[in-house]
């Protein structure tokens, strides 16, 4: 039975490697199709983030935040339950770290300690917010599915209700905070980039989640939880406690997430629709295989796409709705896990007939 | 397993390292033939680059970028646009981006989503490129910063004639305004156009609902259903892109014939609607509160090359500027009755002479203190 | 009779490599009712699933009428004449019955549905074939046996050839059994062709003209029913594949470990399957519990392990009451459960082999460390000794379980119950279908642990060899009760048994006597 394993993870490799051929080729045709300069969008698209430094930084705006949603939601989805309540807390999460920001502001706290009292918010808000989907699915068997993306809105509302009444600022037009204060952000490791310390924090919390998950108990419950919930139930694991906690350490990491972003790149709280940034997180976990391991580099192809494709949009002449478009088929060709589903299953059919044979 | 993956990211290290390496040499120079070209003299070709979210509103986007084309065809210049969508985490790359392209040395933009703040962080690093910031507020800090200068709309000025005329108008004493969402700008209109109502009809009720940002048609169509139920017989429809549903509901139930008026906003309506598909929608609307984007971005862009923009300011384009006026078109004055014409060209006549003063969301302590004196 | 249906030489392989048929032949005649018996996971259920366009197969024809079929879904299978009434039936509760029958096929024009026109469609059917019921009235307010005969209505009424009936009697009382066997007979003589999937052989004998006999995914034989009796049929699906003779010394019972007491339980559709069972184990015994299968056997394991909550009467381990405790509280409680189906309840196929074993004692202090970390090292020492101990054959311990064959996977699940350190070993069908080199190693081990640890062990088994050999005391369950009892295991013979099982004889109360 190697065989099998052999098969498997080779098919692996070949599968991501097909599909991202087959996506990159549509994406490039159409370009072809309907750009005046097709070789430059094309250069723009695929090289496009690692011809400066900034738009390399970029990416990292991207990857940072990817790296805690990632590792938030290897958790929700190792334990199979399909909560998406990370959206929600990712932006709720950037509004309180923003409020308590702009109102400690002038406490004098000494950077570090602000920046990770500020985090700490972050996680806070994580916690109280995810715990509610949780506990209604693990406690009352209600779908958290939907109520996570109800909750997802009224989080959203919730912010900018906030946003109004309680950061008011005189000198902007738009719906936005107060300023951040310089104090509070997260410093940029090379100026002019959206690379700043919020990696350390990242790399930090994907480790944890790895530790967490091989080396802990807890570990073990969640994906045995996960992989086979009634064979969880005749080993004697406590599923409620598993699944409830799963879940709010994805929302945790998520509201990290948020937190590092808003003090990262931006220079205000102004989210005033759903940043996309936890549902990313999950493709990001589906990209990684729920392997925390792999969520480093899951991250950073997503965040390479979607910075390819944001540079794409601001050097060429291709319409932004276009580039959404692309994006959306080269993720969805690399998540399918199905794709090429029957190629994998008649190798293995080979296989088991062989092996078979020599049996009979 | 373990190996593999540790070969398949050093290897994305390296190459990322290496591209990253390659890149940066060639930014490098690109930026230094930015310094040498873009010195651009006064009356020498110029490059705009205009900077929106998303073209394809009909209006405030839109706008912009009509005038930066208007103004450029005008003098002889080019003018790029650049999108940036929805991702917000995006926009301040794609600035600087922009500006470090070598490609432009004049920047068209609004001020959503902190465009007009990266304006304010980025203008004194690039003393080479000039900066225009439209819908900004007039207490933005830009002192000092001599190539940027700010455009206020004086919304509230514009929608004071607007709640005037309804006023005057209504006859059931009950008035209505939709607004496409409860944001700083979106209140300024509100603010102006209660303002009016109050001194021109101090019995009338006003009832104003906002849509959430996503406001379309159909939202608004329903909203003018049940206003128009509960008595209103005036509605100001502030949003471009919603404004056909009230249109349609007016029309439905017989218009101004049946004494039922609609005020427009951002371009004169009547007029567009009349030379649209929609014609008949058009007949419903008896003004609107021009904002005028195009002719205020055109109308900045020929003082600076007069040499008499005062950047280093945020000014306030109100209907002396030109930035923001009442329809008057054939229509206007054909329809409105002849007293309430009359009131109204004094009232402006007052407004353009300093002698009214019309209140402002932005001199309010902060959103509970306009919430209470709207709803007073 | 003309043949209108032949499946010939299928083979089913799931995508985890696992082989469902082996070059599998069914075939059945015009107005034949047809058993296909075989054991749980003899790859009845996945032929069945094939011939009702359900799931694709890797080799072989099925033919209807002598012509290839190529039933590419269960729409076209109903297209193509083929009915089957599943075990859950698929009805809509809240409506009548004759909307549930013409659902998909409703009478009328365009969007608008004719009411009328629909009762007398089910009404026609219903009076045909004599399945009495009454088309206006809701399923939700019907008896299982009713809207089983609504679910055969459903079948009739798209014009079926070949119904399927996968096993029918499963949720049916004595009484409804013997009308729905009534009325099969008479389909059977409007000439329709039916396939009766059932475990109980007297059953079988009863109602159907010829048997197909199915082994670990393979045909053993077909033969028409006068050839056969219910001994002959069970021994066709048990198979004298293994037949083992285990040393073993004699029992020396110390304490009662586990205790029964007056044990009921009902299931979801209210039928009583465990009634009033009462029995006692003791260290160092092993006591068997034969039976056809779906007597009961199976639930009273799952009521002792907490899978299933009592109904009535009690269980004691050690003398505490596992009432009202979960699983891992049952567990602590010195028990271990082999279950019956290893695939759902014994193993999480995706996860590796480590994982696997662990499941129930990671939370142990022995393998903690500082404090939150678990001990990876004594771990991976623990698994690797459990992984050469019992011979499982794998490329290590991280390997995925579902990579591995059968009989290895319940090696790695015997592997971890084995070595839980319980009181209370619970082997439920321990060596189903797996070969014979593991058979053998799970029965001598079984032995191993009642004699040189002291475990009670609880072994139920529709394997004759199997609990003739390893057993010390043997229960015999028919109808969720207990039917005779051997002090002595190794004195009984398998056609004394059988008759047991079967219930051709049962013993009084005095004959069985003390039963711990």
């Amino acid at each position: 039975m190697k065989e099998t394993r052999k098969i498997e993870f080779g098919f692996e490799i070949f599968r991501i490697v097909v599909a991202l051929a087959i996506a990159y080729g549509i994406a490039l045709l159409c370009i072809m199709l309907i750009s005046e300069d097709p070789f430059q969008a094309v250069y723009m698209f695929a090289v496009g983030p690692f011809t400066s430094v900034r738009r390399f930084g970029q990416l990292f705006g991207k990857f940072i935040p990817y790296l805690l949603t990632g590792a938030g939601m290897c958790f929700v989805y190792a334990s199979n339950r399909f909560n998406l309540i990370g959206e929600g807390v990712y932006l709720m999460s950037g509004c309180l770290v923003t409020y308590a920001a702009v109102n400690m502001g002038d406490m004098g706290l000494p950077h570090l300690v602000f920046v990770l009292l500020l985090i700490l918010v972050g996680a806070l808000t994580g916690a109280v917010f995810g715990s509610v989907p949780a506990v209604l699915r693990e406690k009352m068997g209600i779908n958290e599915t939907v109520v996570s993306i109800m909750m997802n809105y009224a989080l959203l509302y919730l912010a900018t209700y906030l946003v109004k009444t309680k950061m008011y600022d005189n000198s902007i037009t738009y719906m936005a905070s107060k300023q951040i204060p310089e104090d509070a952000k997260l410093t940029a490791l090379i100026s002019k980039t959206q690379l700043h310390g919020g990696i350390f924090i990242g790399l930090i919390a994907v480790g944890i989640t790895a530790l967490i998950f091989y080396r802990t108990a807890l570990g073990y419950d969640i994906r045995i939880c996960g992989a086979n919930p009634k064979f969880a139930k005749a080993s004697g694991i406590n599923m409620t406690a598993t699944l409830i906690l799963a879940q709010v350490m994805g929302a945790v990491l998520a509201g990290i997430g948020g937190a590092v972003d808003i003090l990262g790149i931006y220079d205000r709280y102004m989210w005033t629709a759903l940043t996309n940034m936890g549902f990313d997180g999950l493709i990001v976990a589906v990209l990684s295989k729920k392997n925390p391991i792999f969520v480093p580099l899951g991250a950073f192809l997503l965040a390479y796409m979607r910075t390819g494709a944001s540079i794409l949009n601001y050097t060429s002449d291709i319409p932004i709705e276009f580039v959404d478009i692309m994006q959306a088929i080269i993720i969805l060709l690399i998540a399918a896990e199905h794709f090429m589903g029957r190629y994998k299953e008649k190798l293995i059919f080979k296989a088991s007939r062989k092996k078979n044979e020599g049996v009979a | 397993m373990k190996k593999f993956v540790a070969v398949l990211l050093s290897l994305a290290m390296v190459f990322t390292l290496a591209a990253c390496g390659g890149g940066d040499s060639s930014s490098a120079g690109g930026s230094q033939s930015a310094g040498g070209g873009s010195a651009a003299a006064d009356g020498e070709a110029r490059s705009i680059v205009y900077i929106c979210l998303n073209l394809g509103d009909l209006s405030f986007n839109d706008l912009g970028w009509e005038g930066s084309q208007e103004a450029a065809e005008k003098y002889g210049w080019t003018a790029d646009v650049i999108e940036l969508g929805k991702d917000t985490s995006t926009y301040e790359n794609a600035f600087v981006d922009a500006i470090d392209s070598g490609k432009y040395d004049l920047v068209v933009t609004q001020s959503n989503y902190g465009l007009s703040d990266l304006c304010i962080k980025y203008a004194p690093d690039y003393p080479d490129i000039d900066f225009i910031s439209y819908d900004m507020s007039t207490d933005a800090a830009v002192d000092g910063i001599d190539n940027l200068f700010g455009i206020a709309f004086k919304q509230n000025e514009g929608s004071y004639l607007a709640g005037a005329l309804a006023g005057k108008l209504t006859e059931t004493n009950k008035i209505g305004a939709f607004v496409f969402n409860d944001v700083p700008v979106g209140n300024d209109f509100v603010t102006g156009y209660v303002a009016g109502i109050r001194d021109a009809n101090p019995d009338a009720e006003v009832s104003i609902a906002y849509g959430g940002g996503t406001a379309d048609a159909s939202k608004l169509q329903e909203v003018s259903a049940a206003m128009f139920d509960s008595g209103v017989d005036v509605i100001y429809g502030i949003s471009g892109s919603a404004f056909p549903g009230l249109a349609k509901e007016a029309t439905g139930r017989g218009g101004i014939e049946n004494g039922l008026w609609c005020i427009g906003v951002d371009s004169d309506m009547w007029t567009v609607y009349k030379a649209s598909e929609n014609a008949d929608y058009a007949d419903v609307i008896v003004t609107s509160m021009e904002k005028d984007v195009a002719g205020s971005i055109v109308y900045t862009i020929d003082r600076m090359v007069a040499g008499e923009l005062p950047f280093g300011t945020v000014e306030p384009y109100g209907i002396v500027e030109g930035g923001v006026r009442l329809s008057d078109n054939e229509y206007y004055r054909e329809v409105t009755p002849a007293d309430v014409l009359e009131y109204m060209d004094g009232l402006q006549q007052d407004v353009i002479d300093g002698k009214v003063e019309i209140p402002s969301y932005f001199d309010f302590e902060d959103y509970d203190a306009f919430v209470e004196w709207r709803d007073q | 009779m003309a043949e209108v249906l032949r499946m010939q030489d299928i083979v089913k392989i799931y995508s985890n490599g696992f082989m469902a048929n082996k070059d599998v032949n069914l075939v059945v005649n015009e107005g034949e009712i047809h058993a296909l018996v075989g054991e749980n996971g003899a790859g009845k259920t996945t032929l069945m699933k094939i011939l009702f366009g359900m799931e694709d197969f890797q080799g072989g024809r099925v033919l209807l009428d002598g012509a290839d079929a190529n039933i590419s879904s269960p729409l076209d299978a109903i297209a193509k004449g083929i009915g089957m009434v599943h075990q859950h039936f698929m009805q809509v509760p809240s409506l009548t019955v004759a909307e549930n029958v013409t659902l998909g096929i409703e009478p009328g024009r365009g969007m608008a549905f004719d009411k009328k026109e629909a009762i007398a469609i089910t009404q026609e059917i219903s009076d045909k074939y004599q399945l009495k019921v009454n088309a206006n009235e809701k399923i939700a307010d019907l008896g299982v046996g009713l809207r089983q005969k609504v679910e055969i209505l459903k079948a009739l009424v798209r014009k079926c050839r070949i119904l399927i009936l996968d096993e029918p009697t499963a949720v049916l009382t004595p009484q409804e059994t013997q009308e729905l066997f009534v009325q099969l007979k008479a389909l059977k003589k409007g000439g329709i062709a039916i396939i009766f999937i059932s475990h109980k052989l007297e059953e079988v004998m009863e109602l159907c003209d010829r048997v197909t006999v199915l082994r670990a995914g393979r045909t053993v034989g077909t033969d028409v029913i006068e050839n056969l009796n219910p001994a002959k049929i069970s021994r066709m699906m048990v198979g004298r594949d293994v037949i083992l003779e285990i040393e073993k010394e004699l029992a020396k019972p110390t304490d009662l470990v586990l205790e029964i007491d007056a044990l009921q339980y009902k299931n979801a559709e209210n039928v009583m399957m465990v009634d009033g069972v009462s029995f006692g184990i003791r260290r160092g015994e092993i006591v068997g519990i034969a039976g056809v299968e779906g007597n009961g056997q199976n639930q009273v394991a799952e009521l002792i392990s907490g899978m299933l909550q009592i109904s009535s009467g009690d269980i004691r381990i050690c003398g505490k009451s596992v009432r009202g405790k979960n699983v891992r509280e049952i567990r602590k409680m010195g028990m271990a459960y082999i279950s019956e189906d290893r695939m759902v309840y014994g193993c999480a196929a995706n996860l590796p082999i480590r994982e696997n074993i662990m499941a129930d004692r990671i939370h142990s202090k022995e393998y903690r460390k500082f404090g939150f970390l678990i001990d990876t090292k004594k771990i991976n020492q623990d698994i690797d000794k459990l992984i050469e101990d019992f011979e499982v054959s794998c490329d290590d311990r991280t390997q995925p379980v579902r990579m591995l064959s059968g009989g290895n996977i319940q090696k790695v699940i015997v592997a971890r119950e084995f070595s839980s350190g319980a009181h209370l070993i619970l082997a439920n069908q321990p060596t189903r279908g797996i070969d014979v080199g593991t058979t053998e190693m799970i029965r001598k081990t079984l032995v191993k642990k009642s004699r040189e640890e002291g475990v009670a062990v609880l072994l139920v088994s529709s394997d004759l060899n199997e609990v003739l050999e390893v057993s010390d005391r043997l229960l015999v369950m028919k109808d969720g009760k207990i039917v005779a009892h051997f002090k002595d295991a190794s004195t009984v013979s398998e056609e004394l048994l059988g008759e047991y099982m079967l219930g051709v004889k049962t013993m009084t109360p005095e004959e069985m006597g003390e039963l711990v």
